[in-house]
Formats: structure tokens, C-alpha cells, sequence
């Protein structure tokens, strides 16, 4: 086959693209790029993958990045599309903000014919970085311990920001009084820690119990109940709360402030409660230039769908600068940094079937997570060659279950870790980039809390968390977690400035403001391999935007009869 | 017949008390107001670190060591008496002064 290099195509701007089964992705500030397809580079098969075929040319001539290294995979155009076909690769900006924006600034060389000296953009160096992770590292682990001391000292440490914020909220003339030195009748405020009785939670005992002789129960997507009752615990007692208090909405282990008077029953009637709040910010030295950092989260490799690796391709595309003509090249060289928030191996990866077939049938087997991490690698290795790249375990991924979640080891990627940029980090993740305090998890915390509360959204359970001053309250009761005994690193010391959560069904962002002059911009990183969309966050306006890199989807099923063709 | 043989008759006798009748069923309970007598000072310093790990102010006690709970309570301001930092540091090693009250228990 010989390659030849193949020229930028006929005049398209802005508006207009080739027409594939009637509809066509509008350039609109996203086009990256069109040309022709080259017979002899795109093999005809009948096989279709993602119902889009691509690339084309970048400035300079040449084949991009995809069709190089897909190419003996045999990446094919639909049959019906003929040589000197124009097609159209669309990359959705929507939000027509900061990206697409600067990119637009130099949209003229789109259409001219490639220059004579070949363009090139400097990535913006990274001024300073620290990982501050540090809590999150374990060292030796030892289990044999309870998990009664991270609840103790979760309280111990929690009680002094609740009680002065309980000053606050109800005068500072509040009695704050201990479970056994409660009067019947006597209005008062109680420190303590949530525990949430749910009939529908699956227990242990009740399963192994024989007497009781159940099966074991269906997993549901959320288990809260009607007759779900909320018990406050302190050092010493424990009373049931009733009266204004959203049982439905909060979850065991939270520590908050109760204001109301203990009943001859024996049960609080509450009047009021108040958490932590947001903890205090130091505030972040302004910056002069843009500067972009992209969240990804959930790329599923070893998933078995082509869809999402096209995607994957696209994006390790953009943001190495093989993409687009020169406005989207100096757009991806403002990226300063990548942060892949967990769930880079797919949920396929974990079939137990090895455990259950005999041994005779499973002895030449692989494990699926063997390739997926081959794949895994060769991805990192394209990133981390152009870019600093932190990867975060998650709840998929070849690590420990219990959180915090230990760095994926280094000998899994042995082509990767031959840059100094791939950073393998903990779950959760704490870092400070150009002076913007980052904080973000991989999203199991928030998905326990989902399954445990009636809070539907994933971005108001992540605000929720930090108006709660702790990134996982279930962490010992439903969600794994290390027994630690000195201190409980899950408690805010104090507030990031970008707060993220991996792996939600969709993608949001939203900036909330405390009530210290605290500006806090939360993430929803969205799952990659359903949504195909990252989040870019400009660290100079702490803005964020969705970037989807999808082709036209598995909904164009029937292309084939919806006449194609100049 | 003599008296009876008991189990207890396998471990040697402890004199504790002058004028006591040597029974191996154990000691009587002084009577009230009787004074206990003075321990030696390594069981005072045991009932001491024993009282540090009953006190529910400074956490739970299983499965950390004495030391390492008393730093964590300096640490989180609680002030733990500096006697038992001292007891602690003078008897380093000596699994009755550094493991707590329930360490032959698992968990």
C-alpha cells in the first residue's frame, strides 16, 4: 500500500460538511479538520466502526494520529462512501467558551493550503506542582485493628468546627451538652455522629443467619425505606432523632450538631441541625495566562466496544496537538495538565467466571484485565510523552478495594513509565497545580452515598460532602475503607478550589460560594466510555467546560440505506 | 480426709498479706474501711496505665498499643496525664506495660 499524503480538501468552512445519511456534525467553532479519503489508505471492509470514518490532513500534510496507527486495524469508512468523498470529523465544543473560542481566533488557516514552515506550540510548562497526597499513602497496613477508632476520632476531631458553628447558627448562648447529661424538656445541642437504621441494607448477619433462612438479597440501585430511622451516637450513648430532620436525605456517619430537647420517651425531638460547613481556603494566587486542565474519568478499556476506544483515540489526539489546524493546536498546547480519575479498565474486566469454571478449561485463559492494561499503556505512553499525566485507581482497577486506594504499581507500565511525567497517584487525589488546590476522588464515595439517600444528583451529593466537611461519612459502614486510628484523613483540613468526583452518569460543574469568601468549583467528571465527554477546567477563571469527543454514535445504525454519495 | 483438692493447687502460693490463712482460694475482700495495703511500684504503675485505658476521653484502647494512644491523644489536644508517657518510656519492651488491657483478645 503505498501512503501517500493527502491534501486539504475541497473548500469547506465553517456551515457546511459532508452530508453522511442526511445529517452532518455543523463545523460551528468544532471542525478539526476535512479532506479526502484515500482509497488506497481505508480499506473497504463492511465492518463499521463507530459509523464514522476519519482523518484527514493537519497542516502540514500527512495523516493524523487515527488512521497512522488504525489503519492495519482496518478503520474503514461506511462501503458506500467513495474516493473523493469529503467527510467531516466533528469535535463538539459546545459550550463556545475559552477553547473553542481561541481556536477560532486562528481559523483561517483551515481553509488556505498547508504552510510552508510547519507551526509549532510550546506546551506551557507546569510553573508548580506539589502532590498533596500524603495523607492518603499507607505504608504498612495492619487490619488488625476495629473501626471504632476512625469514628472516634472523626468525632473528637469534628466536635470543635461543630460546636462553633453552632455558636454561630443558634447565639453563641447554646448549651452544648453531652448525651448523658441530658434533661427531659431542656432545649439544647447535641454533637454526635449519624447512624442510619435501614431495614433494606444488606447485612451480613441477617444472610448467613439460618434461622432466619433468606437469600441473599437482588442488589437495587438505592436502598432507603420509609421506616428508615436516624440514631445520633457520642462518645458514650446513642438517642434516636425525630422531628425536623430529612431522614431520607443523609447518611450513617455523618457528624453534625442537633438542636432541640430530649422527650420523657426517651427520644431528641429536633428543632434544627447544622453541619460543619465549608472548611476555611487560602486563596489562590491569580494567573496571568490561560491555562487548561483536563479531567477524564471512566475510559472502560477491555470493554469490548470499539465506540469508546475511537474516543479515547480522539482525545489522547487533541490533547498531544495531532488534531485540528493551528487555532485547536495552540488551544490543546495550553493544557497543562491530565488527570484520569479512575475506571480505566472496564467493569467486564472483572468477571469472576476463572473462579466458577473448572480448572482444566480456564488454565490457558488470560484474565481480561491482562490486555485492557496492555491497551492502558500504550495510551498512557502517547499522553505522557506530550503531557504530565496523573492517573487515579478506581473502583475497576488493579489496586485495593478499601479506600484510600494505593497507586496502580509502576510494572504495569513498563512503556509508559519511562517519562517523568506519568504520575501514579492515590485515591482520593490531592494536588496543588499553578496554585489551584485540587481535590477529587474516583467516584465511589459519591455513588455509596447515592445508594444510601434520596439526594438523586451526583453533583449535590459532591456539594453536599463539603458542606459536610468529610469527602466519604459512609466510608467505614458501607464503603471499604483502611482502619486508621490516629487521625481520619477523609475530614477536610481545608477547602480545594476544585473539587471533582469520577465516573458520574453525566457531566456538571457548578461554583458555590461559602460563607467565609470561599469559591469552590465542583465537577462532575462524566463516565468516558458511555458519554464520551472530558471536562476541561481553565485554572485562570475556575470555569469548566465539556469537551465530547463522539463520533456519530451507535444510534446511526442503518447509514447503509440512507443514500450516501456526492 | 484432709481438705479438699483444688485446682488452684498447682500455682504456687502468693503471700500477699502477713497473718493470711495461705489460701489458694484466693484473697478475701478488705473489709470496708480497711486500708489496701500499699503495691510495689510496678503494679502501681500497672494499675495506673491500667486506669489511662478505661478512660473513654482519650478512645478506644483495643488494638493500638498504650504509646501510640497516648499520642494520639496529644495530638488532638486532650492533654493525657504525662505520668503515663513517663511509665511508658521507663519500660520499653515489656508487653504488660506497652500492650493494653485486651491485647490477649483478638480484635
Amino acid at each position: 500500500m503505498v501512503e501517500r499524503s493527502v491534501i486539504g480538501g475541497m473548500p469547506l468552512w465553517a456551515g457546511q460538511g459532508a452530508r453522511i445519511g442526511g445529517r452532518w456534525r455543523p463545523a460551528g467553532g468544532g471542525a478539526v479538520a476535512c479532506g479526502e479519503v484515500s482509497r488506497v489508505l481505508l480499506p473497504w471492509t463492511s465492518w463499521r466502526w463507530g459509523g464514522l470514518a476519519l482523518l484527514v490532513s493537519t497542516r502540514g500534510g500527512g495523516l493524523s494520529g487515527i488512521s497512522r496507527g488504525k489503519s492495519e486495524q482496518g478503520l474503514c469508512c461506511t462501503p458506500k462512501t467513495a474516493p473523493g468523498d469529503h467527510l467531516l470529523l466533528g469535535l463538539d465544543t459546545s459550550s463556545r467558551a475559552m477553547f473553542s473560542e481561541q481556536a477560532a481566533q486562528r481559523a483561517h488557516t483551515l481553509l488556505s493550503p498547508p504552510s510552508a514552515s510547519n507551526a509549532t506550540f510550546a506546551r506551557v510548562p507546569v510553573v508548580t506542582y506539589t502532590n498533596s497526597s500524603q495523607p492518603f499513602r499507607l505504608g504498612e497496613r495492619s487490619f488488625s485493628r476495629q473501626y471504632a477508632h476512625i469514628y472516634a476520632t472523626r468525632l473528637i476531631q469534628m466536635r470543635p468546627f461543630l460546636v462553633s458553628r453552632a455558636q454561630q447558627r443558634w447565639g453563641s448562648g447554646v448549651l452544648v451538652k453531652k448525651l448523658c447529661e441530658l434533661q427531659p424538656g431542656e432545649k439544647c445541642c447535641v454533637v454526635g455522629t449519624l447512624f442510619k437504621a435501614m431495614p433494606l441494607q444488606p447485612s451480613i448477619l441477617r444472610e448467613v443467619s439460618e434461622e432466619h433462612n433468606l437469600l441473599p438479597q437482588p442488589p437495587r440501585s438505592k436502598y432507603i425505606h420509609p421506616d428508615d430511622e436516624l440514631i445520633l451516637e457520642d462518645e458514650l450513648q446513642r438517642i434516636k432523632l425525630e422531628g425536623t430532620i430529612d431522614v431520607s436525605k443523609l447518611v450513617t456517619g455523618t457528624v453534625l450538631a442537633v438542636l432541640g430537647s430530649a422527650g420523657d420517651d426517651g427520644k431528641f425531638l429536633v428543632e434544627d441541625h447544622c453541619f460543619a460547613g465549608l472548611a476555611p481556603q487560602k486563596p489562590a494566587c491569580p494567573l496571568d495566562t490561560d491555562r487548561f486542565v483536563l479531567l477524564v474519568s471512566g475510559l472502560g478499556l477491555g470493554g469490548g466496544g470499539g465506540e469508546s476506544l475511537l474516543g479515547t483515540q480522539l482525545l489522547v489526539d487533541v490533547v498531544t496537538g495531532q488534531l485540528g489546524d493551528e487555532g485547536e493546536q495552540c488551544s490543546a498546547a495550553h493544557v497543562s495538565r491530565v488527570i484520569l480519575a479512575g475506571n480505566l479498565l472496564s467493569h467486564n474486566t472483572q468477571s469472576r467466571d476463572s473462579i466458577n469454571k473448572a480448572k482444566y478449561l480456564t488454565k490457558k485463559t488470560q484474565a481480561a484485565s491482562v490486555e485492557a492494561v496492555k491497551m492502558l499503556d500504550e495510551i498512557l505512553l502517547q499522553l505522557s510523552a506530550s503531557v504530565p499525566v496523573d492517573v487515579m485507581p478506581g473502583e475497576f482497577d488493579p489496586t485495593n478495594y478499601t479506600l484510600p486506594q494505593q497507586p496502580l504499581h509502576p510494572c504495569m507500565f513498563p512503556l509508559a513509565t519511562a517519562y517523568s511525567t506519568l504520575q501514579l497517584v492515590t485515591n482520593p487525589y490531592q494536588a496543588t497545580i499553578d496554585g489551584v488546590r485540587f481535590l477529587g476522588t474516583s467516584g465511589q464515595n459519591v455513588s455509596d452515598i447515592f445508594r444510601y439517600s434520596s439526594m438523586e444528583d451526583h453533583l449535590e451529593i459532591l456539594e453536599w460532602t463539603l458542606q459536610v466537611r468529610h469527602i466519604s461519612p459512609t466510608a467505614p459502614d458501607t464503603l471499604g475503607c483502611y482502619p486508621f486510628y490516629k487521625t481520619d484523613p477523609f475530614i477536610f483540613p481545608e477547602c480545594p478550589h476544585v473539587y471533582f468526583c469520577g465516573n458520574t452518569p453525566s457531566f456538571g460543574s457548578k461554583i458555590i460560594q461559602g460563607p467565609e469568601d470561599q469559591t469552590v468549583l465542583l465537577v462532575a467528571v462524566p463516565d468516558f466510555s458511555t458519554t464520551q465527554t472530558a471536562c476541561l477546567v481553565n485554572l485562570r477563571s475556575l470555569a469548566c467546560q465539556p469537551i465530547s469527543f463522539s463520533g456519530f454514535g451507535a444510534e446511526d445504525e442503518d447509514l447503509g440505506g440512507l443514500g450516501l454519495g456526492p | 480426709m484432709g481438705r479438699k483438692r483444688l485446682i488452684t493447687d498447682s500455682y504456687p502460693v502468693v503471700k500477699r498479706r502477713e497473718g493470711s490463712a495461705g489460701h489458694s482460694k484466693g484473697e478475701l475482700a478488705p473489709d470496708l474501711g480497711e486500708e489496701p495495703l500499699p503495691l510495689s511500684v510496678d503494679e502501681e504503675e500497672l494499675e495506673l496505665l491500667r486506669q489511662f485505658d478505661l478512660a473513654w476521653q482519650y478512645g478506644p484502647c483495643t488494638g493500638i498499643t498504650r504509646l501510640q494512644r497516648w499520642h494520639r491523644a496529644e495530638q488532638m489536644g486532650l492533654k493525657p496525664p504525662p505520668e503515663v508517657h513517663q511509665v511508658l518510656q521507663s519500660h520499653p519492651g515489656d508487653p504488660r506495660f506497652q500492650c493494653s488491657l485486651w491485647h490477649f483478645y483478638p480484635l
